[in-house]
């Protein structure tokens, strides 16, 4: 009987029996394919160097008048043909002025020597319309546009203006002066004459009276011809 | 006339987009070079240096070279850029002139990229980008970590 209580009271101070949870699923590992790796593209140079068989001699672009009608015994004006190394000191001649004696229109924003271009001297190259001044404009390229003509009568020459180029100089200095371009021709405009027999034309604003003038590209100033 | 200049600058857009995506900060240039017939051939590992206003482009074989003379030069907020106006081609020992129609060089001298001009494309520190039409239609466009600026 005392053993049947001891069997009894063990029982009741034996710890519950132990109640193993469920066991846990982990879910299957994903698994990311391996990364494709997309070789570089290997390119094989043509042996030889640089193959430009059409350009062995070709012969340098002639600077062509069209689109600009030429009249009759009259002339485009040349534009330069040869590399200058260094920029055009105002006064230079210009079309058909070589005296630039009128006065001096300071640039509203000062400008020193090069000081618009970082301090590098900008000079204008070979080909292109104005050097280069007004934009990457070759004259007589198809695809440019042109913005009127000069005509000089006394020397039968004509000197065709074309649109100025966004970020070039020249687009700098008609900004500088609050001007507006034009197709030159019409009386009463500011004629400004650039590098390389280059002409372009504006509306006259309240710094800038009708006129010709000239542009010292050091400084993006400009200067009229005459005192008048 | 209109439709073959309109299918160069399509060539030549996509030349671009194509340069952009393969030349990266550090690498060496890419230079593409299409004849007027159309056919364009890809040259890669082409050493680009600056020396003065003149850059050359030196094929990866070496036996080729393309010197370049740029000039009026201006600045677009930190991008230089200069109009191409001159070229000769070295082959081996044989040199030619190279007459241009007209083109455009973009360099970026600072570390940082930069904005190219009127365009939503960048430019990669110390990289320069060429872009120019041969008097005979041939377009060659260029674009690469400079690898020598000399002054």
């Amino acid at each position: 009987m005392s053993l049947q209580l001891l069997m009894v009271l063990l029982a009741a101070v034996a710890p519950a029996p132990a109640y193993h949870s469920a066991p846990a699923y982990h879910p299957a590992p994903v698994y990311h394919p391996a990364p494709v790796y997309h070789p570089a593209p290997v390119y094989h140079p043509a042996p030889g160097g640089f193959s430009m068989p059409h350009d062995i001699n070709a012969r340098p672009p002639q600077i062509r008048p069209a689109p600009v009608r030429v009249a009759p015994g009259y002339h485009v004006a040349p534009q330069q043909q040869r590399t200058l190394a260094y920029p055009p000191h105002a006064p230079y001649r210009s079309g058909p002025y070589s005296g630039w004696h009128g006065r001096v229109i300071p640039n509203r924003y000062g400008r020193r020597n090069w000081g618009w271009n970082h301090g590098i001297i900008w000079y204008p190259v070979p080909y292109y319309w104005g050097g280069g001044f007004w934009g990457p404009w070759v004259a007589g390229v198809s695809g440019v546009a042109l913005f009127g003509s000069i005509i000089d009568y006394n020397d039968q020459m004509i000197f065709p203006s074309y649109q100025t180029g966004p970020s070039s100089p020249g687009a700098q200095l008609l900004y500088d002066y609050g001007l507006t371009q034009t197709d030159c021709g019409p009386p009463n405009l500011v004629v400004i004459w650039g590098p390389n027999n280059s002409v372009i034309c504006a509306y006259p604003n309240d710094m800038v009276a009708p006129g010709n003038y000239e542009v010292d590209p050091a400084t993006l100033t400009l200067q009229s011809l005459s005192a008048q | 006339m209109n439709i073959v200049r309109r299918s160069a600058a399509v060539a030549g857009l996509a030349a671009l987009v194509w340069l952009a995506a393969s030349a990266q900060a550090g690498a060496v240039g890419v230079t593409l070079i299409q004849q007027s017939d159309g056919t364009v051939k890809t040259y890669a590992n082409v050493v680009m240096t600056l020396s003065g206003g003149t850059l050359t482009l030196r094929s990866a074989d070496g036996r080729g070279t393309l010197q370049i003379r740029t000039g009026a030069c201006s600045f677009v907020k930190s991008i230089r850029y200069c109009l191409p106006y001159a070229a000769r081609l070295t082959q081996g020992k044989r040199s030619h002139a190279i007459a241009l129609a007209y083109g455009s060089v973009f360099f970026n001298f600072t570390n940082s990229e930069q904005n190219l001009p009127h365009s939503s494309g960048g430019l990669a520190p110390h990289t320069v980008l060429l872009l120019l039409k041969t008097a005979r239609g041939t377009y060659v466009t260029a674009k690469g970590r400079l690898d020598e600026v000399r002054s």
